[in-house]
């Protein structure tokens, strides 16, 4: 299997606090791959780092075969059309309309005639799931939902090769968040790119992820599948995939 | 690269090779439905897609649309000769095309807009007057129990709105100051009546430019820094949280801000026209030659101290206007982080021109009163 991202001895400080020290790790091609953890445990850090929105302060991370360790400009643009992101709370433009929100990337990074471009956006809306008749909301007119949904779709403009997920079902109902898991792995198995997700929800922990790692104490103290982390010993770890 | 080609089996009955490329980078630049197919009618057609490499997301959307430009055009079209994964990736975006739905409809200027328009600005003056009685209330309370008023948030303004505006105030109010006396130096040595400069630039800067030049710089500063903090406390739900702990936000908010510009602008007029005198004298010093001494002695014989009286007299007014339109326009924030920045241009603006129209009714009021 190719790896997709391969992390090696990263070690993260906030000043003198020691955040994350020594992880390596690697996730493969066409996985949907957790990253878990208690609150305050470097979860979102770590994402971030993959993302190049913070740097580390040493070890490698590599993403689809580039290195993050001085890379330049022109492959660090390359790299992010490669790759799409939802956030927590979609963080949508909020100037703009959902249909424009899809839209943007296919503007800025194709030369695709107006018409195709527009089909395709909403092709993509009605790929996770929304109707037509939003298509010239604005965020603020969204549910918290339905704002993820239309995050997605954006994400999912530039057919990535890579997703990453910040916390995608947190702040969701259950069926909708068991809706949004399965929407997550219906598209992957369709489209075939690699998801990496943040989560503590333990439903999608169950349904959705291939396998994760489970950071603590600065450490990855788990790295398997659901199984696996059923029946280890580590009390830890039964306790966390219980108490979520 | 021909990534369609077109062979007529017989008149009906045509086949289209869909070959090569079809991916965002290979459609670029490309008239979205190609020309020579958009004309068919009527016809029985077959894509067959031997010959295409690769398709992602454009390229089957791109496909789709003309398949459906056909289906319009009362053509049967189907498809033949897939790869397993193209067919897959066709078949799951042909579940999901869909062409952009209509534009709502526009709103133009119109005599139900203009009617819309006028209602909206009654509402708004209703929710402005709710606003201040809201605040009159608040302030009501804490005269009755003058303990729960905020010391601390009103130290904290103080010093954020006004102390930390000093520096600005006197440089700008000393400039005010020297060109108002330069300006009219040139006309007064003409006459002979150099003197006259004092009587002119005090009174110009005591009345009337010292308040309004400290109103606007206020204005710019705290009426908007006052909407957007209580704007994003508003969108964030602090305000909320507030009120369900059964704190008043008129309380905790707006008191402190509105007491705290009230209190301080006298203060910050009064620096304003010590250094818009400052200005003055250098000027009646290099230009005219007028001593220290002259100057004051000009000023505490022919100025009345009612000019001095005047220009602090209103400033506490028009510190009133702009803290109560600046928390107003954050009471006013709803939903998107988006509104936050229209709101605080608004509340300038109307902070500014409120000050203005109030100065020009406080001109005409003392000049008939005779003051």
């Amino acid at each position: 299997m190719t790896k997709v991202i391969n992390v090696e001895n990263i070690i993260t400080k906030f000043g003198n606090t020691l955040i994350h020290d020594d992880l390596s790790f690697s996730i493969h091609k066409g996985e949907i791959f957790g990253i878990l953890g208690g609150s305050g445990a470097g979860k979102s850090t770590l994402l971030r780092q993959l993302i190049m929105l913070q740097k580390f302060q040493s070890g490698n991370i590599e993403v689809l075969g580039e290195s993050l360790r001085g890379i330049s400009h022109k492959s660090a643009h390359k790299l992010r059309q490669k790759w799409a992101v939802l956030f927590q709370f979609g963080a949508l433009y909020s100037s703009l309309t959902v249909l424009e929100n899809i839209c943007l990337p296919l503007l800025e990074y194709t030369e695709l005639p107006k018409g195709l471009i527009e089909n395709m956006a909403m092709t993509k809306l009605s790929m996770v799931g929304l109707s037509s008749e939003s298509a010239y909301l604005y965020p603020s007119e969204l549910s918290g939902g339905m704002k993820k949904r239309v995050g997605l779709a954006r994400a999912l403009a530039l057919d990535p090769e890579l997703l990453f997920l910040d916390e995608p079902t947190s702040g969701l109902d259950p069926s909708s968040a068991e809706a949004f898991d399965k929407l997550i792995v219906e598209l992957r198995d369709m489209l075939g790119f690699s998801v990496i997700i943040v989560t503590h929800d333990l439903d999608t922990i169950k349904s959705a992820l291939d396998r994760f790692i489970v950071l603590q104490n600065k450490k990855i103290c788990f790295d398997g599948n659901y199984e696996t982390a059923i029946n280890s010993d580590l009390t830890f770890l039964k306790e966390f995939l219980k108490a979520n | 690269m021909q990534r369609i080609k077109i062979q007529y089996l017989n008149a009906v009955n045509l086949k289209v090779l869909i070959a090569n490329d079809w991916t965002k980078e290979s459609l670029a630049n490309t008239n979205s439905i190609e020309k020579d197919i958009v004309n068919l009618f009527d016809k029985t057609i077959v894509f067959d897609f031997t010959d295409c490499l690769t398709l992602d997301s454009a390229g089957a959307v791109e496909i789709l649309r003309i398949k459906n430009q056909l289906t319009k055009d009362r053509c049967s079209v189907t498809c033949v000769n897939l790869q397993e994964d193209h067919a897959k990736l066709l078949s799951f975006y042909e579940k999901n095309f869909h062409d952009k739905p209509e534009l709502p409809p526009k709103k133009y200027i119109s005599i139900e807009g203009i009617g819309k328009w006028i209602i909206d600005g009654f509402k708004g003056s209703g929710d402005f007057l709710s606003f201040v009685g809201e605040m009159l209330f608040a302030l009501l309370k804490l005269i009755i129990s003058p303990w729960n008023f905020r010391f601390t948030a009103f130290i904290k303004h103080v010093d954020t709105s006004a102390i930390q505006a000093i520096g600005i105030i006197t440089i700008l109010s000393f400039l005010i100051g020297l060109v108002v006396a330069y300006q009219s130096a040139g006309y007064l040595t003409k006459i002979g009546a150099d003197i006259f400069i004092v009587d002119i630039s005090v009174m110009s800067v005591f009345r009337e430019l010292s308040p309004i030049i400290t109103a606007i710089l206020i204005a710019a500063r705290s009426a908007s820094s006052f909407t957007a903090e209580i704007g994003t406390m508003k969108i964030t739900e602090e305000i909320d949280a507030m009120r369900t702990m059964g704190l008043d936000p008129f309380v905790f908010l707006v008191i402190p801000r509105v007491a705290a510009i009230i209190i301080s602008m006298p203060f910050l007029v009064f620096v304003a026209d010590i250094a818009g005198m400052a200005g003055a004298y250098l000027v009646s010093h290099f230009q005219l030659g007028i001593s220290l001494n002259d100057f004051i002695d000009r000023m505490y014989l022919e100025i009345s101290v009612n000019e001095l009286y005047v220009g602090l007299g209103k400033s506490p007014i028009y510190g009133a206007i702009i803290g109560i339109i600046g928390c107003y326009r954050g009471f006013q924030a709803t939903g998107s982080t988006h509104s936050i920045g229209k709101l605080t241009t608004k509340s300038v603006v109307s902070a500014l021109f409120w000050v203005i129209i109030c100065d020009a009714i406080i001109a005409v009021a003392l000049t008939k009163l005779g003051i």
